[in-house]
C-alpha cells in the first residue's frame, strides 16, 4: 500500500516536471555562420530569461547545432519531430532553413526562422514562419540605393551559387538594377572559396562603378582583401549576411567603408514605441552578458528574441499547447510588440508585414578596432 | 674448444599461436661455416629471423659473443657484428650499387676502414665496381646476389647470415657464389648459410644442422651428413 | 620505369597539356576581345601564387607517404595547427611572465624530449646545451617580445613538427603491423579528432590572421596602359618551395639519415637489417612533413587572411589530389601536382566563368582520370601496391 502510494506521488510530482513547454532551437552554432548563430541564440536566451513560463508551465529550450550544414539542419528537425516540441526557432540561413522547413511542415510542427530571407522558406507551408523580411525587398532596396543614390551605371555582382539566400538575393538585386537602367555582370563562387583572383580578373574590363556582394563573411573576408589588393577601389555594398563580426575581424581595413543592409537595430526602427522596447532589451542583454562587446549585439539578437517572444505569445493566446491551435493563433497575430519592431502575421504567408531594413557602414581601422555605423532604415512597406 | 660465437639454447619461436621453432639448440664457433638445411616450411628462415631479432623468442635464449641478445633490438645485434644477406637478395631497388653498399656500412663511422672494405668487396666482385652508379633494381639476379653479399661485408661483420643464396640462380653462378662464400669464410668471418641446395652447401661447410617442422633432426660435420643414409634419401637425392 | 621512359612520359604529358592550354588561351582571346595581354599575365600570376601554395602543402603529404606508405589524412589538420600556433604566437605575446614560464616548461619540455629521441642526443652535455637553448630562448621570446610573423613561423614550424611526431607515436605507430586499411581508418579518425579538438580549444569562429607583413602588401606593375597586381606571396612561396625541394633532395641523397629514410621507404625490414632504427626514421619523416605543413599553413593564412579549425579540410583534400596527380611519394611530383591544381582552378574560372562553381570538379575529375589510366601519377614511381 505504502509503496504504490509512493509511486503515485512520484508520478504526480514527475508529471509537473513533465509539464514543460518544449521549444526546439535549430541554429548554426559552429561552422561558417557560427558567429551569427550564437548571437541569435543569445537573443533567445535573454528573451527566455524575461519570459521563462507560459500557461503556468516552464519553457524548456532544446538546443541543436546544425553545424552550418543542410544535413545537420535536417537531423535537428528530425530530432525535434521525435521529441515532440511545439515549435522550432531557427535556422539562420535559408539554405539550412528550407530543408528543415520541409521536415517540420510534414510533421505539423511550427517553425520560425529567425533570419531566413529567401521567399521560398515560408512558401513551404502554413506551419512555417519567419522573423525577417524577404530578399525581394532587400535586393530591391539595395539596388535602388546603389543605382539611384550612389549613381552606379555598372555593377558587378558576386554571388555564392550553392547558397539559396545568396543566389536568390543576387537575382533580385540584378533584376531591379537592370530595371533601373544599370548594366550588371555576375560572378559566381561556392562555399569555402578562398581565392577570388580569377573572378576579379574577369570583371576588370567591365570597369564597374560599384560591387554588390550577396554572400557570407567566411568568403567575404578573403574576397574583400583580394579585391583591394588587386587594385579595385569601388564602393562595395553587401547584405545582411555581412552583419557579422567575422567580416571586419577577418579582413581588417579592407572592409573600411563597406556598406550593407541588415536587420534593424533599435536606433533605426522608425516606430518610437518599438524603439523604446529595443533599447530596453539591449540594456537587458548587456546586463546578462556582461563581457559582451558592442559588436556582439545586432539585429540578429533582436530577431532571436522576437521569434521566442512571438511563439510564447501565440501559445498564450491559444490557451493550449496543442500545436495546431498554437499555429492558428500565431498566424493571426497582429501588431505584436516585438523588440525588432511591430509584428503582424495576419494575412501573410508567414513573413511579417512592414519590417525595417537597416543600412549600415563599417568603419575599420584594423581587425581589432572597428565600428558599425547606422546610416538609416527603410520599411518594406515603402517598396513596391 | 673456443667460446661459441653464436648459441641458441632451447629456442622456441611462435607466429601467433603457431609454433615455428621447437626447442632448437645450435652453436657456431668463430671462423666456422655452418649450414642450415631442411625442406619448405621447416623453420629455416624463422631461425635466421630469430637470430636477427625480427622474430621474438618465445622460450629459450640466444647468445652472441657471450652476451644474451634475444631481448635486444635488431640494430644492436648488427652493431655487435652480425650482417645478413636476405632471401631473394632484397637490395634497395631505387638506390645505386654504391648507395646499397653504403647502407651496409650504415652503423660505421670510420671512413678509412670503409674504404678498405669497399676495395675488398670490389676484389671479390669486380662487376660491382663496374656498375657503381647503376640502379640496383635493374641488375640481374646474380648481380643482385653479389651486391647483397657485398653489402653485408661492408659492415665488417663477425658473423654473416645468408638466406638461400642459391635461389633462382643458374648452377654455374651458384658454384661461383659459393666459392666466394668459402673465400670470405677463410678470411675469418663466420658464415651461417640457410640452404635448400644441400649438396653444394655441405660441400663447402664445416658443419650442418637439419631442421624439420621446427626441430633439429640431424646435426654433425658436413662430411658425415653427406654420407648419412637418411640425408641421402630425403635431401641429397633431390636436386 | 627507367629514367628515360619517365622523362619521355612526362615530356609527352607536358607537351599535351601545353598545347591544350595554348589552344584554350587562343580561343579565349578570340572570343573575348577584352582579354588583353595584361589580363593574361594577371591570370598567370594568380595561378602561380595559388599553385605554389598547394605545392607546399602537397610536399609534406607526399613525403610521409613516400616513407611509410600512409596517406596521412590528418595532414590538413597539422596544417591548421601550424596556422594556429603562429596565430597565438603573434597575438598572445608578449605574455605575462607566469604564463610564459608555464608555456615554456610544457612546450619546451615536450620539444626537448622529442628532439632528443629524434636525433639521438643521448650525451648529457649536448642535451643540457639544447635544453638551455630551448627553455631560455622560448621564455625570452614569449615573455619579452611581440613576435613578428617570421619568428612566429619558425616557432610554429618547430612546435608543429613535434606535434606531428606525437601524432605518429600515438595514432600510427601502434598500428605498424596491422593491415593497411587500419592505418587509413586511423588517419581519417585522427583528422576528425583534431578538427573537433580544434573547435573545442580554439573556438568554432573564423578568426582573422592579420599579419601586416611585407608578404601581403599589394604590389603592381604596368603593362601598357593596364596594371597587373600581385603580392609578395607570389615571390616568396615559390622561392621557399624551391629551396625546400632542393634542401630536402640534398638531405635524402647526401645525408646518412636521409639515405636511411630512402632505404626504409623501399624495404623497411631490410633497412632494419642494416641497423637502421626504423622508429626513428619514421618519426623524423613526420617531423619534416609536419614542419612543411606548418610552413604551408602560415603562408596560406597570411595570403587569405583567416583561420578556423576546419580550414585544413579542403586544402588537405587538394594537397592529396595534387600529390596523387603528380605521383604520390615523389617530391617533384607533389610540386608539379600543386602547380597544376592552382592553374586549373584559376583558368577554369577565367576561361569558363559560368562554370566557376565547378572549378574544383575539374581537379577531381583529373584525379579520377589519373587513377584510372596512370595511377603512378605524372612523374611517379611504379606502384606495386595501390592503397
Amino acid at each position: 500500500m505504502r509503496k504504490s502510494l509512493l509511486v503515485a506521488a512520484l508520478l504526480v510530482l514527475g508529471s509537473f516536471g513533465l509539464a514543460q513547454v518544449k521549444i526546439g532551437i535549430n541554429l548554426e552554432l559552429s561552422g561558417r555562420f557560427a558567429a551569427i548563430g550564437n548571437q541569435t541564440l543569445n537573443g533567445i536566451k535573454v528573451a527566455n530569461l524575461q519570459t521563462p513560463e507560459v500557461l503556468g508551465q516552464k519553457v524548456e529550450l532544446v538546443i541543436c547545432d546544425n553545424e552550418t550544414s543542410r544535413e545537420g539542419s535536417i537531423a535537428c528537425a528530425q530530432r525535434f519531430v521525435n521529441e515532440g516540441v511545439i515549435g522550432v526557432l531557427g535556422a539562420i540561413s535559408s539554405s539550412m532553413s528550407i530543408p528543415a522547413a520541409e521536415v517540420l511542415q510534414d510533421a505539423g510542427i511550427i517553425m520560425i526562422s529567425t533570419s531566413s530571407t529567401n521567399p521560398q522558406t515560408t512558401q513551404i507551408g502554413d506551419y512555417i514562419f519567419r522573423m525577417a523580411y524577404t530578399d525581394d525587398f532587400q535586393g530591391k532596396l539595395a539596388a535602388a540605393y546603389v543605382v539611384k543614390d550612389l549613381g552606379a551605371k555598372k555593377v558587378a555582382i558576386f554571388r555564392q551559387i550553392d547558397d539559396d539566400y545568396s543566389y536568390g538575393l543576387a537575382g533580385f538585386f540584378d533584376e531591379t538594377a537592370k530595371k533601373l537602367g544599370a548594366k550588371t555582370l555576375v560572378q559566381d563562387f561556392v562555399a569555402n572559396t578562398v581565392d577570388f583572383t580569377a573572378q576579379l580578373n574577369n570583371i576588370r574590363s567591365f570597369k564597374p562603378d560599384a560591387i554588390y556582394y550577396s554572400g557570407f563573411c567566411a568568403e567575404g573576408a578573403p574576397f574583400m582583401k583580394q579585391l583591394r589588393e588587386q587594385g579595385f577601389d569601388q564602393q562595395v555594398v553587401g547584405a545582411d549576411a555581412s552583419d557579422d563580426p567575422q567580416c571586419p575581424e577577418g579582413a581588417g581595413a579592407a572592409f573600411d567603408g563597406y556598406i550593407f543592409t541588415g536587420f534593424a537595430t533599435p536606433n533605426l526602427i522608425p516606430d518610437p514605441e518599438a524603439k523604446k522596447r529595443a533599447e530596453a532589451f539591449k540594456a537587458k542583454y548587456f546586463e546578462v552578458f556582461k563581457d559582451a562587446k558592442p559588436g556582439d549585439f545586432n539585429g540578429f539578437v533582436l530577431a532571436g528574441a522576437d521569434a521566442y517572444n512571438v511563439l510564447v505569445a501565440a501559445i498564450k493566446a491559444a490557451g493550449t499547447t496543442d500545436v495546431k491551435a498554437v499555429r492558428d493563433a500565431l498566424a493571426n497575430i497582429e501588431h505584436f510588440p516585438g523588440v525588432s519592431g511591430d509584428i503582424t502575421y495576419k494575412g501573410t504567408d508567414g513573413t511579417p508585414k512592414d519590417r525595417t531594413i537597416g543600412f549600415y557602414q563599417y568603419k575599420v581601422k584594423s581587425a581589432s578596432d572597428w565600428t558599425k555605423i547606422e546610416l538609416f532604415g527603410k520599411s518594406t512597406a515603402e517598396v513596391q | 674448444m673456443p667460446e661459441p660465437l653464436l648459441e641458441l639454447k632451447n629456442v622456441s619461436a611462435y607466429y601467433g599461436p603457431i609454433r615455428a621453432l621447437n626447442q632448437v639448440n645450435m652453436v657456431l664457433y668463430p671462423g666456422e661455416m655452418v649450414c642450415l638445411l631442411g625442406g619448405n616450411a621447416s623453420g629455416k628462415s624463422t631461425t635466421l629471423k630469430t637470430i636477427l631479432g625480427l622474430v621474438q623468442v618465445g622460450e629459450g635464449e640466444v647468445y652472441f659473443r657471450g652476451e644474451r641478445i634475444d631481448p635486444k633490438p635488431t640494430s644492436y645485434r648488427i652493431e655487435r657484428g652480425m650482417a645478413v644477406v636476405p632471401e631473394n637478395r632484397r637490395v634497395f631497388p631505387k638506390m645505386t650499387v654504391r648507395e646499397n653498399l653504403e647502407m651496409g656500412a650504415y652503423l660505421r663511422n670510420d671512413p678509412t676502414g670503409i674504404k678498405e672494405d669497399l676495395e675488398y668487396v670490389f676484389s671479390l666482385f669486380p662487376r660491382l665496381e663496374e656498375r657503381l652508379n647503376q640502379m640496383a633494381g635493374t641488375m640481374s639476379g646474380g648481380e643482385q646476389q653479389m651486391l647483397a653479399m657485398g653489402r653485408a661485408l661492408m659492415s665488417r661483420p663477425k658473423l654473416i647470415l645468408m638466406d638461400e643464396p642459391s635461389m633462382g640462380l643458374a648452377p654455374k653462378l651458384v658454384e661461383t657464389i659459393f666459392k666466394i662464400i668459402k673465400s670470405v669464410n677463410e678470411r675469418g668471418i663466420t658464415v651461417f648459410v640457410v640452404e635448400q641446395n644441400a649438396n653444394i652447401a655441405l660441400s663447402i661447410a664445416d658443419r650442418g644442422y637439419v631442421l624439420q617442422t621446427g626441430e633439429v633432426v640431424l646435426e654433425g660435420p658436413a662430411r658425415d651428413l653427406l654420407n648419412n643414409e637418411a640425408m641421402r634419401k630425403a635431401y641429397l637425392g633431390e636436386v | 620505369m627507367t629514367a628515360s621512359k619517365l622523362a619521355s612520359r612526362s615530356t609527352l604529358f607536358s607537351l599535351f597539356a601545353g598545347l591544350l592550354f595554348v589552344a584554350l588561351l587562343g580561343w579565349r582571346i578570340a572570343s573575348m576581345p577584352d582579354y588583353t595581354f595584361a589580363r593574361i599575365v594577371q591570370d598567370f600570376l594568380n595561378a602561380l601564387t595559388l599553385g605554389s601554395l598547394y605545392a607546399l602543402i602537397a610536399l609534406g603529404y607526399t613525403m610521409v607517404y613516400g616513407i611509410i606508405r600512409l596517406i596521412n589524412f590528418a595532414h590538413g589538420e597539422i596544417f591548421m595547427l601550424g596556422s594556429y600556433f603562429a596565430f597565438y604566437a603573434m597575438t598572445l605575446t608578449p605574455m605575462h611572465w607566469g604564463l610564459a614560464l608555464l608555456t615554456t616548461v610544457l612546450l619546451g619540455g615536450t620539444v626537448l624530449l622529442v628532439l632528443r629521441s629524434l636525433f639521438n642526443l643521448e650525451e648529457p652535455k649536448r642535451t643540457f646545451l639544447l635544453a638551455l637553448l630551448i627553455f631560455g630562448g622560448t621564455f625570452f621570446l614569449l615573455a619579452f617580445r611581440h613576435l613578428g610573423w617570421i619568428e612566429a613561423l619558425l616557432l610554429s614550424m618547430l612546435a608543429t613538427g613535434v606535434a606531428g611526431v606525437l601524432l605518429e607515436a600515438v595514432a600510427y605507430r601502434p598500428l605498424r603491423g596491422a593491415p593497411r586499411e587500419s592505418m587509413l581508418i586511423t588517419a581519417i579518425a585522427a583528422s576528425f579528432f583534431l578538427q573537433n579538438m580544434g573547435q573545442l580549444l580554439f573556438g568554432p569562429r573564423v578568426r582573422g590572421f592579420n599579419a601586416e607583413t611585407v608578404l601581403n602588401q599589394p604590389r603592381s606593375f604596368a603593362i601598357g596602359e593596364e596594371t597587373v597586381y600581385f603580392t609578395g606571396i607570389l615571390i616568396v612561396v615559390p622561392a621557399v618551395t624551391a629551396v625546400l625541394l632542393f634542401v630536402l633532395n640534398l638531405f635524402v641523397t647526401r645525408t646518412r639519415l636521409g639515405k636511411a629514410m630512402r632505404a626504409t621507404a623501399q624495404d623497411a625490414e631490410v633497412a632494419q637489417m642494416m641497423g637502421v632504427n626504423v622508429n626513428q626514421v619514421i618519426a623524423l619523416t613526420f617531423f619534416i612533413g609536419s614542419i612543411l605543413a606548418a610552413a604551408a599553413g602560415v603562408m596560406y593564412s597570411i595570403r587569405f587572411g583567416q583561420i578556423h579549425p576546419l580550414m585544413g579540410l579542403m586544402p588537405g583534400i587538394k594537397a592529396f589530389t595534387a600529390a596523387v596527380i603528380g605521383g604520390i611519394g615523389s617530391l617533384p611530383g607533389a610540386v608539379l601536382g600543386g602547380l597544376l591544381l592552382g592553374f586549373i582552378e584559376i583558368y577554369v574560372v577565367s576561361f569558363f566563368p559560368t562554370l566557376s562553381a565547378y572549378k574544383d570538379v575539374f581537379a577531381f575529375v583529373l584525379l579520377i582520370l589519373i587513377l584510372l589510366f596512370r595511377p603512378s601519377g605524372l612523374v611517379g614511381e611504379d606502384l606495386t601496391e595501390k592503397v
